[in-house]
C-alpha cells in the first residue's frame, strides 16, 4: 500500500465547494423569522372574514323581510294586484333599482318611495361584554351597524306561460337582490331571492 | 496529529450561542403561528357552531310565528273563562321545581280590550308578551315574549265525534266508516288513538271544543288533565278543574264546558258539529339556564314552551329577544312597528298583520387569549333582524267563518 492512497480520501475542500457560513445560515434565518412572524397577520385577516358570516346571514334577512312586507300587504289588502308592479309601468309602487336599506316607512312596506323619510335601518350587535345594552346610535359598548353597505333591490316581473303567449294575468315574479359589501370583500357580494305572488290571498 | 488548522475547527461558544438564539426565534414564531392557528380553529368553528344554532332557532321560531292563528275558528278571539281568575299561559308543572318559565309562572291572558272592565281574558293567535321576559343581567331592557296560538294538523282529533260533554269531560268516539270531513295527513288511514303515547292528548294539553248551544256556535278551550280509553275506539278526556293554566273553571258563568254540556238523556244529544282540536299555544322566552358550576348568573337561553308541557331550551346565549307588530289603529289607519301590538292603543291582536323582529341576539364566550383575535373581544355575536308576514291572522280577519 502507497502511502499516498490514503490521501485519496481526505476531503479536498476547494473555495468553490464550502457550505454556508454560520453569518449566512444566520442572516437567512432572521429573513425566514420574519416572513414566519407576517404569517400573523393572515390570522387577524381570516379571523375578520369569518364575521361575513354576519353579514351574508343579515343581507338574506334584508330580502326576507321585503318579501314578507310584499305578502302582508296582499294578504291584508293594503295594496292592489296591481300596486304590486314597480314604479313607472302599470301603477306599481315598489321602487326599481338598488335602493338602500331604509326602514319600512308609514305604509310598513318596504321597498317604497315612503321609506327614505324613515330613514336607515341600523343592525345592532352587542359589545365585547356581550350585553346588550340597546343604545343604538350612541356611544356605548354595542357596536352599531349601520347598514349603509347594503343595497336592495325589488324587481316584478312578468311571467310566462311554457308554451309561449302573453304574461300570465295572476303570477308574477319577485326578485330581491341585496347587493352587499364589506372591508373584507373586494367585491360586492349578492344574495338573491326569487319567490312567485299571485292575487289570491 | 493534535494540531488543527483554521479550517477544520468547530464552532466557537459564541457562534453556538448566537445560532442557538436564532434557532429559538424560528422555533418561538413557529410555535406562535401553530397556536395561533388553534385560537383561529376554535374561534371559527364555535362561529360555525352558533350560526347553525342560530339558523335552526330562527327556522323554528319564524314557523312558529307564521303559523300565529292558523286554523282557529274565530276572528275575534276566543273568550276564556275568568270566574276563578284569568287563565295563564307559559306555565308547567315543571317549572315549580325547574323554575325555567316565564318569570312569574306564567302570563294572564290579555283582557279583550286594555280598557275593558270586567277583563275578559281573551286568547287571540298572537299574543305579544311586550318587556313581559327577563332583564339579561347588564341589559336596560326587558326581553319580550311572544305566543303564537295554532291548531294541530296532525294528530286528527277532529275526526271523533263527540258522545258527551259534562262540565269537566268530553267523551269522544272513532266513527266508522270515517266521515268525508276526517282529513286524514298522509300515510295515516285511520285517527291516531287519543291516548297514543306520542302524538294523543297528555295532561297539560288544550283542546279546542266547538259546538253550538242555542243555534249560536260556541267555542270553549280546555286543558286535559286525563285520559282514558274505554274500548272501541272510545275515549273519556278529563278537563278537571284546578289544572296548571287554570283554563277549567266548571263554575265559570260563561267560556267553560259547563255551558255546552250534552250528551246522554237526560241531557240533549251533542250537535252532529261539535269537534274537538288539539291547539299548540306555544311560547317563547329567555330564561337564565343556571351554570352547571355554580359561577356567575348562567346562561341566558331562548325557551320554548307548548300549552302545559315541560319548557324545552331551544338556543343557549341569547342575550336579547326583541319585537315589535304591525297593526291598525283605533280608526283603522296603519300603525306600524308598535311593541305591545297596538293593546294601550285598544287594537285587537287578531289586526297584527306583520311581526317585525327587532332582535334576535346570540352571543358565545371566546375566553382567554383566543379573544385576543376578535374584533369583539370576550364574546362572538350575531343578530338577526327580519319580518314575518302574519299570513294566518289577516286571512282569519278577512274572511270570517259563519256561525
Amino acid at each position: 500500500m502507497r502511502a499516498g492512497s490514503k490521501m485519496a480520501f481526505k476531503p479536498h475542500i476547494t473555495g468553490t465547494q464550502r457550505g454556508f457560513t454560520l453569518i449566512e445560515c444566520m442572516i437567512s434565518m432572521v429573513i425566514l423569522v420574519i416572513g414566519l412572524l407576517s404569517l400573523l397577520g393572515v390570522f387577524g385577516i381570516a379571523m375578520a372574514s369569518t364575521q361575513t358570516s354576519q353579514q351574508n346571514n343579515t343581507a338574506k334577512q334584508l330580502a326576507n323581510e321585503a318579501m314578507e312586507g310584499i305578502l302582508t300587504a296582499r294578504e291584508t289588502a293594503n295594496i292592489t294586484w296591481a300596486q304590486i308592479n314597480n314604479t313607472g309601468g302599470a301603477g306599481g309602487i315598489f321602487l326599481p333599482g338598488f335602493q338602500p336599506i331604509d326602514c319600512a316607512g308609514v305604509d310598513g312596506i318596504i321597498g317604497t318611495a315612503d321609506d327614505a323619510a324613515c330613514g336607515p335601518q341600523t343592525l345592532e350587535l352587542p359589545g365585547p361584554n356581550g350585553v346588550f345594552a340597546g343604545n343604538c346610535p350612541g356611544a356605548g359598548p354595542d357596536t352599531c351597524l349601520p347598514l349603509t353597505n347594503y343595497t336592495r333591490q325589488i324587481q316584478i316581473l312578468p311571467v310566462f306561460p311554457p308554451g309561449g303567449g302573453p304574461a300570465l294575468s295572476t303570477l308574477r315574479q319577485v326578485v330581491i337582490t341585496i347587493q352587499y359589501s364589506t372591508p373584507q370583500m373586494s367585491i360586492p357580494r349578492q344574495y338573491i331571492l326569487s319567490s312567485f305572488i299571485s292575487p289570491y290571498r | 496529529m493534535g494540531r488543527r488548522s483554521a479550517n477544520s475547527s468547530g464552532f466557537s461558544l459564541i457562534e453556538l450561542l448566537v445560532s442557538l438564539a436564532v434557532g429559538a426565534l424560528v422555533i418561538g414564531s413557529a410555535v406562535q403561528i401553530f397556536t395561533r392557528g388553534l385560537n383561529a380553529t376554535f374561534v371559527v368553528s364555535q362561529r360555525a357552531q352558533m350560526q347553525q344554532d342560530l339558523r335552526a332557532t330562527s327556522d323554528l321560531l319564524f314557523k312558529d310565528l307564521s303559523l300565529a292563528g292558523a286554523g282557529l275558528p274565530s276572528a275575534t278571539g276566543i273568550l276564556l273563562p275568568s270566574a276563578a281568575g284569568r287563565p295563564i299561559y307559559g306555565f308547567a308543572p315543571s317549572c315549580v321545581a325547574k323554575n325555567n318559565c316565564i318569570p312569574g309562572g306564567g302570563i294572564a291572558y290579555p283582557c279583550t280590550s286594555v280598557a275593558a272592565v270586567p277583563c275578559n281574558p281573551t286568547l287571540y293567535g298572537l299574543i305579544p308578551g311586550w318587556q313581559l321576559g327577563i332583564t339579561v343581567p347588564g341589559s336596560p331592557n326587558r326581553s319580550d315574549v311572544v305566543t303564537v296560538v295554532y291548531t294541530d294538523t296532525v294528530f286528527a282529533l277532529p275526526c271523533y265525534t263527540i258522545q258527551a260533554i259534562t262540565a269537566t269531560t268530553v267523551i269522544v268516539q272513532l266513527p266508522a266508516p270515517l266521515p268525508a270531513t276526517c282529513i286524514l295527513t298522509p300515510p295515516l288511514v285511520a285517527p291516531q288513538a287519543v291516548n297514543a303515547p306520542a302524538v294523543g292528548l297528555t295532561p297539560g294539553d288544550l283542546v279546542l271544543v266547538q259546538s253550538t248551544v242555542g243555534g249560536n256556535s260556541a267555542t270553549v278551550i280546555a286543558e286535559v288533565t286525563g285520559v282514558a280509553a274505554n274500548g272501541g275506539g272510545n275515549y273519556t278526556v278529563t278537563f278537571a278543574g284546578g289544572d296548571t293554566l287554570n283554563m277549567n273553571q266548571p263554575g265559570a258563568p260563561a267560556a267553560s264546558l259547563t255551558q255546552l254540556v250534552c250528551g246522554p238523556a237526560p241531557a240533549a244529544a251533542c250537535p252532529a258539529t261539535a269537534s274537538t282540536t288539539r291547539i299548540f299555544a306555544t311560547s317563547y322566552y329567555l330564561w337564565m339556564l343556571p351554570d352547571p358550576l355554580g359561577v356567575g348568573a348562567g346562561t341566558p337561553t331562548l325557551m320554548r314552551q307548548v300549552n302545559g308541557q315541560t319548557p324545552v331550551p331551544v338556543q343557549e346565549g341569547v342575550v336579547n329577544l326583541q319585537f315589535t307588530y304591525d297593526t291598525y289603529g283605533p280608526t283603522g289607519a296603519l300603525l306600524n312597528a308598535v311593541g305591545d301590538g297596538g293593546y294601550s292603543t285598544g287594537t285587537s291582536f287578531n289586526l297584527i298583520r306583520k311581526i317585525n323582529v327587532v332582535h334576535l341576539t346570540t352571543r358565545s364566550q371566546v375566553s382567554g387569549a383566543k379573544s385576543g383575535l376578535m374584533t369583539t373581544n370576550g364574546y362572538q355575536t350575531f343578530d338577526t333582524q327580519t319580518s314575518i308576514s302574519a299570513r294566518n291572522l289577516s286571512y282569519q280577519n278577512r274572511y270570517v267563518v259563519a256561525p
